[in-house]
């Protein structure tokens, strides 16, 4: 026990004095949380839209009281152009998402009951293109019915309907429900912030464990190994003294990670924190467990990595963890991925489930664990005892 | 020339082994033709299931200016109740659903308001387009119903065909909008193809000025010095080296994904080529000033993990600069992704190179001033470890 203690706390020590690693284990995950994580974060970003009204008839006021409208305030933001000339170029150079151009004779010509046009230049972003048409459209469909109910009803139809259009708070023209509270569809209840914090924890995880493996590629290479199994003591303890201290700077790697977005970036990981613990632990130990078998075969530490990284990183990508909603694209591929449990178990434990609602994927997290432990200490000898 | 047998060599070094080949030439292309077969096929439209008991003409009217707006996809459900709508949404199966209750047209001609019923998950800026859409044209048959019904001497049996009347006067409506064409470049809102690309180039440059570093630390490039050859060629020979490597896997990158996978990003292959070669130098300095900054070439491999992920997240290579903080935006500003990014985006809009001339200005300025800042690492480490 002793032993196993000694190596262990000595590795932890070992691994405090690589700055970069460090920095790659900890701080790389948390640059990558916060950008995934306020990139997509479920705000609604309006549509800027530029607009130069070079109209100075009768209808301009109406015109521009529309525009800064309250309501239309979440959806599209206004902006004045000072010239005709700007809008295009504002458009092109994505300083404004949508631009228009409202006539000169656009009051004189409605007034007279002549076709007019307003000007449109659509940017990149179909979603903004919709939003801010669709506001348009609004304004123009009442706007067109009201000079014809004044064709066809005669002069007082549609002056005497003035503010009909205005939907009433007692009587909306449209019952809106909305069925998923605040909580966004693509990351299947929790805020993209949480969302990308359970899956970064979970791949930088998987790295953790990973350290196990080179570790011990390492110590036989440079011939550490080999001369500590001449040692009088049981060997095996210093082998699992050594995996024992990329568990450490894992368990490390996860506490940090999670106070930092807790405290930092306001992540709500919910109050099961013996279970988060849990997962995390299934994790590492499914990492080394994977690194050392992939070792075994590889016999350098430069294969083992890049292996490692393309298993760890597709099993990342395939589980959702660079594009959210790839399910849709490749349907249940992700649930043969050992990501994909350690993150719905996160995810439950962030909602607030009880324990029965995540004990099935901790129970699989755990199985894959134990499975991939016996294969790993199977090919175990391989890693150490090469030519010993 | 000494400086091409040394470029020479760095080439072999890099791509010359069955691994290399595969990992910096066959791996990048295979994964950009299997990423641009994924988001071709995601082809997102949002579903929208309608269901309209409706049983006047009004119902099916709503439901026709709907299906109008082509970005959605606008599937009718008939019979469906409200309860089997609102279920659809929520199992995942439409994105959206509306429900029109069945008195609305006899309502309507009775002037009365009746709600039609939009389910969603939540507020995204689509579907508050759909709200809005929905909302203006149900404000368009309540209140022109409702001037039918006040109209004076009308009687019941004329109501409809005059609101018909009236719909159909406002098909032809007075003011309209008319799209002026514009030519954007689609990379910019959809740039993770490219930014995998420059990723890629960025990663091989890493590797190919570590090898530099390497010979520098065993001091191989000390004892190169000895050569009668001038210094000026074994650092020429170095960075053209660098060069050849990233130009010889852009062209077969480039090539197989353009040529084999038929990928087609509205930029030719040429000019493609040459604002990634601009890029290819400013990635070459990026990582000359980071390797001028650690101490071996172990340090610049985690350095780089540390610089190219997120250098390419900040500059917009995987999802929309626009989606960043704005802070972020403009900290992309000195990243080199971005302006390469930019410049492919005028290219495929329509451009010529000469609206890219800032552009690649700023890629050479960015290669002058970080080549500058690396150069000691062309050269050999004057102090003993």
């Amino acid at each position: 026990m002793r032993i196993w203690w000694t190596t262990a706390y000595y590795e932890l020590l070992k691994y405090s004095r690589k700055k970069t690693l460090i920095l790659i284990l900890i701080v790389l995950p948390l640059v990558l949380i916060y950008m995934l994580g306020s990139a997509f974060d479920t705000e609604i970003k309006p549509a800027k839209v530029i607009v130069y009204n070079a109209d100075r008839g009768e209808l301009r006021a109406s015109v521009d009281a529309f525009w800064s409208n309250d309501e239309i305030k979440p959806y599209v933001r206004f902006l004045a152009a000072k010239e005709e000339g700007d809008v295009q170029p504002s458009v092109t150079e994505s300083e404004s998402d949508y631009g228009v151009v409202i006539p000169a004779d656009y009051s004189s010509r409605v007034l007279k009951g002549e076709t007019v046009s307003w000007r449109t230049y659509s940017g990149r972003f179909v979603e903004k293109n919709l939003a801010v048409e669709s506001v348009i459209d609004s304004y123009l469909t009442e706007l067109n019915m009201q000079m014809s109910a004044r064709e066809i009803l005669g002069p007082e139809a549609g002056s005497e309907q003035e503010g009909v259009g205005e939907p009433d708070a007692a009587e909306p023209f449209v019952l809106v429900g909305m069925l998923g509270g605040d909580k966004n569809q693509i990351f299947r209840s929790v805020s993209a912030m949480q969302y990308y914090a359970a899956t970064y924890l979970i791949m930088f995880l998987l790295y953790g464990g990973m350290l196990a493996a080179i570790e011990l590629l390492n110590q036989h290479k440079n011939g550490t190994l080999q001369r500590m199994f001449t040692m009088p003591f049981s060997f095996i303890q210093l082998v699992l003294g050594i995996v024992t201290g990329s568990f450490l700077v894992a368990a490390l790697q996860a506490i940090i990670i999670v106070l930092f977005t807790k405290f930092v970036y306001d992540v709500n990981w919910g109050t099961n924190y013996g279970w988060l613990f849990l997962i995390s632990l299934l994790t590492t130990a499914v990492g080394a467990g994977i690194a050392i078998i992939i070792a075994s075969f590889a016999k350098t530490v430069k294969t083992t990595q890049t292996v490692f990284g393309i298993v760890a990183f597709s099993m990342t990508f395939v589980s959702g963890g660079m594009i959210a909603d790839i399910d849709v694209i490749i349907g249940d591929a992700s649930k043969w991925t050992v990501n994909h449990w350690a993150n719905e178990g996160l995810r439950a434990i962030m909602n607030g489930s009880s324990w029965s609602d995540y004990s099935q994927e901790v129970a699989i997290l755990a199985m894959i664990a134990a499975v991939l432990s016996v294969f790993a200490m199977i090919r175990l000898p391989k890693v150490v005892k090469r030519h010993a | 020339m000494p400086s091409i047998a040394i470029a020479i060599q760095l080439i072999k070094r890099t791509v010359g082994s069955r691994r290399g080949l595969f990992l910096n030439m066959l791996l990048p292309a295979i994964l950009l033709s299997v990423l641009t077969g994924l988001l071709s096929a995601q082809g997102q439209q949002a579903v929208i299931v309608v269901a309209n008991a409706d049983a006047g003409e009004l119902g099916s009217y709503l439901t026709a200016a709907l299906a109008r707006e082509e970005l959605y996809d606008v599937r009718e459900a008939s019979g469906a109740s409200d309860e089997d709508v609102k279920q659809q949404v929520l199992d995942g199966k439409a994105d959206a659903a509306v429900y029109i209750p069945s008195d609305y047209t006899v309502s309507l001609l009775e002037g009365k308001h009746v709600p039609a019923a939009l389910y969603r998950m939540n507020v995204q800026l689509w579907n508050a387009s759909l709200a809005t859409t929905l909302e203006a044209e149900t404000m368009k048959l309540s209140a022109s119903a409702g001037m039918v019904a006040r109209a004076e001497g009308v009687d019941k049996e004329q109501m409809l065909p005059l609101l018909q009347k009236l719909l159909a006067a406002q098909e032809k409506p007075v003011v309209t909008t008319k799209h002026v064409g514009m030519k954007l470049g689609t990379i910019l809102s959809n740039p993770i193809m490219i930014g995998i690309l420059l990723m890629f180039v960025m990663m091989l440059v890493s590797q190919s000025i570590g090898f530099v570093m390497e010979d520098r630390e065993l001091r191989t490039m000390a004892r190169m010095y000895t050569a009668p050859v001038r210094a000026i060629d074994i650092s020429l020979g170095n960075f053209l080296g660098s060069m050849a490597v990233g130009t010889l896997q852009l062209v077969i990158v480039l090539s197989l994904t353009y040529f084999v996978f038929q990928y087609d990003p509205g930029v030719s292959y040429g000019y493609m080529l040459i604002v990634l070669e601009f890029f290819l130098l400013a990635a070459v300095g990026l990582t000359t000033a980071i390797a001028g900054l650690v101490r071996d070439s172990r340090q610049l491999t985690q350095m780089n993990n540390l610089v190219i992920m997120p250098s390419c997240m900040v500059s917009g290579c995987f999802f929309p600069l626009s989606m960043l903080p704005t802070f972020m935006q403009k900290l992309a500003n000195f990243l080199p992704q971005k302006w390469a990014l930019q410049a492919i985006d005028r290219l495929g809009g329509g451009g010529s190179v000469a609206d890219i001339g800032l552009q690649l200005a700023i890629l050479l300025l960015f290669a002058a001033v970080l080549i500058a800042f690396g150069s000691a690492v062309l050269r050999p480490s004057k102090l003993s470890r």
